[in-house]
């Protein structure tokens, strides 16, 4: 707008007039020359400001056409949902309670069949049902999830997303996935295995999750030979989805330790702790000699979580070149595996130059117990400020 | 050279202006439509509670410096403390407060001062005490009081006493979601560079319904002041900054809400004192030291509403606020004028920054000498009435499509405004914002201009009305 504004206010456009002229003839041309040169910023201005109305005209008319669209839609979508409740919780709920009389199956199929005619012929209908039902089943288990996902056959929903499978756009499939595996569709387990490997980060989420949940025979294949890098956030996405599978299909995470991606060593030692698999505390010390200082820091960090008290020799050895992320992890594993034994190097950290080491050591120092606060009581009293507060931060329990 | 010559010249550099920076904000608002599109996409899968839930999720600290604020403190606190988030504290920095701030907060919280060690990692005004409540459910909660430094200073305090990795730097009377630090943090997790700023949309709370510090109804401002800014911020949120976000240009991230990878803002010195742009002049020092250490790095915009803030509802207020951020985005071009087409920065020095350079600060310069040119012009008799009438029609046509885009883009996008009145509210302001609000920003930033140049350094008084249970009356 400003520059314009700025235009707005020049629009006198002038053109250089042959020297020989008089001056009434040079003010003729000037002016002629000035009005050629504005006729075609003038006409170009023209375009440009109908092409703007005609914009602006036709974002007003979106606005307001979508904004009645989405309530309608909004409203819509809410009423057919209440309907859906009903029938869906009277099957769930019925169902549950009255057992499977022929009585009531045949009230039932009566039901199914009211609402394929009625509700499902529409497409739009159709996909309202197949979320609600995928809604509905998050937060059910046992019988009542049970009869969702026959529910969710019996109505032939599955076949739409199958078919989804097939979309070229990954949003679709990914979508797909997502409700295949949720409503525990088995006979696709193989084809969306086949998506854990996928180009698009989304898809491949959805994927492996879905591996996770259907997958019998080796869930976790997907972490052999993969090269695609798992970030924090798909990491916590199968992490979380983890707790669905018993712990008998639960690996042993170590097995992955050795893998060429980092990222996928790190997502196992991370499982590892979650999963308490103590017997790994052997491999997980190997670990503190990773190229990668996050794994090292990872590996200390389970190690001291799993009070690893063998790991102190090995952790003490990494510490000696380490980074500054990686010594505090290990300075932390100490204060919750070691004993009064390493009160000497917590020390030693208490008192050097870097004050986040020696805050870390402090704190340590204290889980260590009554050896590790008398060390602190005594150097609350140091000549070095900057220890001194350290300690008495770390000593005022309000702190902790 | 003729006055011809001179006039001709001026005309076509101004014209080339005029287009340049036209074609900018249509290339931006396309730019920001894909993104959007993109990430309403993406979020469609993504279910944030995992990172609430998740062990694996990072800590974060949030600061919040608090100057004078008695009234709200007791609620805003309570406000912070209970965002959804799995591991945080929260750091409230009393910057030499002169009401009882201080007390007040002490008395609501039951707090006593512990013995703390800051780390001076960044210089700051002396910290005087360090107070913790003694109600475990307050455990949380830490607050610094230190003398007074400006905001800059007590953003510098708070990270000093933070113990996290990330910082959450946030306006203490801003309303915030309580998803927000969960949408913020998001992009930390899942990019493969390293993410070392991200920052989400702020909008405008007057009018809407505040209760217990929380947003829960959202209405268009009574008063057409705020509802200019509404329409503004629309605009540079959802056309510009997302767009700026995809090119990996982004140089701004509010001051109200925004989450730092700490490290980083350490090594670079935390945030300048001597400034009253601290917020972008941060953010365009944190991307010189990535790109100076040679990590690649991304500054992260969301186009989720995460914060809502009290605008000014009377020009005076409006005016202090707008000569500030003037004189903050000087201060910052100045300090990093080495970045001016450089290409050891890549984007950073040939695009974002020339583009604030040229269409930021200029702007309201380029055009308020065009008013004066003008002027001259008629005076002269060389002006051409008819092509300034077409032209005026033009200028306005695309001032105000482009803002209806923005309102467009929200109905596609959060949809915050339910209320078909709201929408017509908005549009009746956006026909009026180019001819009443347009010329007035124009001459803050002017004015920006001149006590910058004059070396006036204040931040001004920022007076603020307060939310309210109900929506506030319209003062029209």
């Amino acid at each position: 707008m400003s520059c314009f504004t700025f235009h707005l206010f020049n629009i006198s456009v002038t053109n250089e007039v042959p020297s020989e002229l008089s001056m009434v003839d040079k003010a003729t041309e000037m002016i002629r020359a000035e009005l050629n040169s504005t006729e075609i910023l003038i006409r170009v201005c023209a375009v440009l400001l109908v092409l703007f109305i005609l914009l602006f005209i036709s974002f007003f008319i979106t606005l307001m056409v979508a904004r009645s669209i989405h309530k309608y839609n909004d409203k819509y979508k809410a009423q057919l949902k209440e309907k859906y409740e009903l029938l869906l919780t009277g099957i769930i709920f019925n169902e549950e309670e009255e057992l499977e009389t022929d009585e009531f199956k045949e009230s039932k199929q009566r039901v199914i069949n009211h609402f394929k005619k009625k509700y499902l012929k529409n497409r739009k209908n159709r996909n309202i049902l197949r979320e609600h039902i995928v809604l509905l089943h998050k937060n059910f288990a046992g019988t009542s999830a049970n009869i969702l996902e026959r529910l969710y056959v019996e109505l032939k929903l599955h076949k739409e997303a199958l078919q989804e499978l097939n979309s070229p756009d990954w949003g679709i499939q990914a979508n797909a996935v997502r409700e295949l595996a949720q409503l525990n569709i088995l006979d696709a387990a193989p084809k969306l295995k086949r998506r854990a490997r996928h180009e698009n980060p989304i898809l491949r989420i959805e994927a492996q999750v879905a591996a996770l949940t259907m997958d019998e025979q080796d869930p976790f294949s997907f972490l052999d030979n993969n090269r695609n890098h798992l970030t924090t956030w798909h990491q916590i996405n199968l992490a979380a989805n983890m707790n669905k599978i018993g712990a008998e299909k639960l690996p042993q995470f170590s097995r992955w330790f050795n893998s060429p991606n980092d990222s996928i060593v790190l997502f196992c030692v991370k499982m590892t702790l979650q999963y308490d698999q103590f017997d790994s505390i052997p491999e997980l010390i190997k670990l503190l000699k990773h190229r990668s200082d996050e794994i090292i820091a990872q590996a200390a960090y389970v190690l001291g979580e799993f009070s690893a008290t063998d790991a102190d020799v090995n952790l003490l050895n990494a510490f000696v070149n380490a980074s500054v992320k990686v010594k505090l992890k290990i300075i932390e594993a100490i204060g919750k595996c070691g004993t009064e034994e390493h009160i000497p190097f917590l020390e030693q950290q208490l008192l050097q130059n870097d004050l986040t080491i020696a805050t870390k050591a402090a704190e340590a120092l204290l889980i260590l117990g009554d050896d590790g606060y008398k060390v602190l009581t005594r150097n609350a009293d140091s000549p070095l400020f900057a220890v001194a507060e350290i300690c008495k931060q770390v000593l005022d329990e309000r702190n902790n | 050279m003729t006055l011809h010559n001179t006039i001709e010249i001026l005309n076509t550099a101004v014209f080339f202006y005029a287009i340049t920076i036209s074609i900018a904000y249509v290339v931006l608002a396309l730019l920001s439509a894909r993104a959007i599109h993109v990430y309403m996409r993406k979020n469609k899968f993504v279910d944030h509670n995992l990172i609430l839930t998740s062990p694996h999720a990072p800590s974060v600290s949030l600061i919040a410096p608090a100057y004078n604020e008695e009234k709200s403190i007791v609620e805003n606190i309570r406000s912070l403390l209970s965002i959804h988030y799995t591991s945080f504290e929260v750091i409230i920095v009393n910057d030499g407060s002169k009401d009882n701030t201080l007390q007040t907060i002490i008395d609501a919280y039951q707090l006593v001062p512990v013995q703390y060690f800051v780390n001076n990692k960044l210089n700051t005004k002396t910290v005087r005490a360090v107070y913790k409540s003694t109600n475990r459910a307050f455990k949380k909660l830490i607050v610094v009081d230190k003398e007074n430094g400006g905001k800059a200073d007590a953003l510098n305090a708070g990270i000093n006493v933070s113990q996290y990795d990330l910082i959450t730097c946030i306006d203490v009377d801003c309303v915030v979601e309580q998803d927000a630090i969960l949408k913020l943090v998001k992009p930390f997790l899942e990019e493969r560079n390293h993410v070392i700023a991200t920052g989400g949309v702020v909008r405008i709370a007057n009018s809407c319904v505040v209760r217990h510090g929380r947003l829960v109804e959202i209405h268009a401002p009574k008063n057409i002041i705020p509802r200019y800014q509404v329409i503004e911020y629309l605009r540079a949120f959802l056309l510009g900054r997302m767009a700026w976000s995809k090119l990996n240009g982004l140089l701004l991230i509010s001051g109200a809400l925004g989450i730092f990878d700490k490290s980083v803002v350490i090594a670079c010195g935390g945030y300048r004192t001597d400034t009253v742009g601290e917020d972008m002049e941060l953010v365009v020092r944190m991307r010189k030291y990535m790109t100076d250490h040679k990590l690649k790095y991304r500054v992260v915009y969301i186009p989720d509403p995460l914060c809502w803030t009290e605008a000014p509802d009377d020009y005076k207020v409006l005016a202090r606020q707008r000569n500030r951020w003037m004189r903050g985005t000087m201060e910052t071009l100045w300090f990093h004028k080495y970045l001016f087409l450089n290409p050891k920065y890549g984007l950073l020095g040939l695009v974002s920054y020339p583009f604030w350079l040229f269409f930021e600060w200029l702007a309201p310069i380029v055009e308020f000498l065009g008013l004066l040119y003008f002027i001259f012009l008629v005076f002269i008799g060389y002006s051409n009435w008819h092509f300034f009438l077409i032209l005026f029609f033009t200028v306005y046509f695309f001032a105000i499509t482009i803002s209806i885009l923005a309102l467009v883009y929200e109905e596609f996008s959060y949809r915050q405004y339910a209320k078909h009145a709201d929408i017509i509210k908005f549009i009746s302001t956006l026909l009026v914002e180019p001819l009443i609000y347009h010329p007035r920003s124009v001459w803050w930033g002017l004015k920006g201009n001149l006590d910058k140049f004059k070396g006036y350094g204040s931040w001004g008084e920022m007076t603020r009305t307060g939310f309210t249970e109900k929506p506030s009356e319209s003062k029209e």
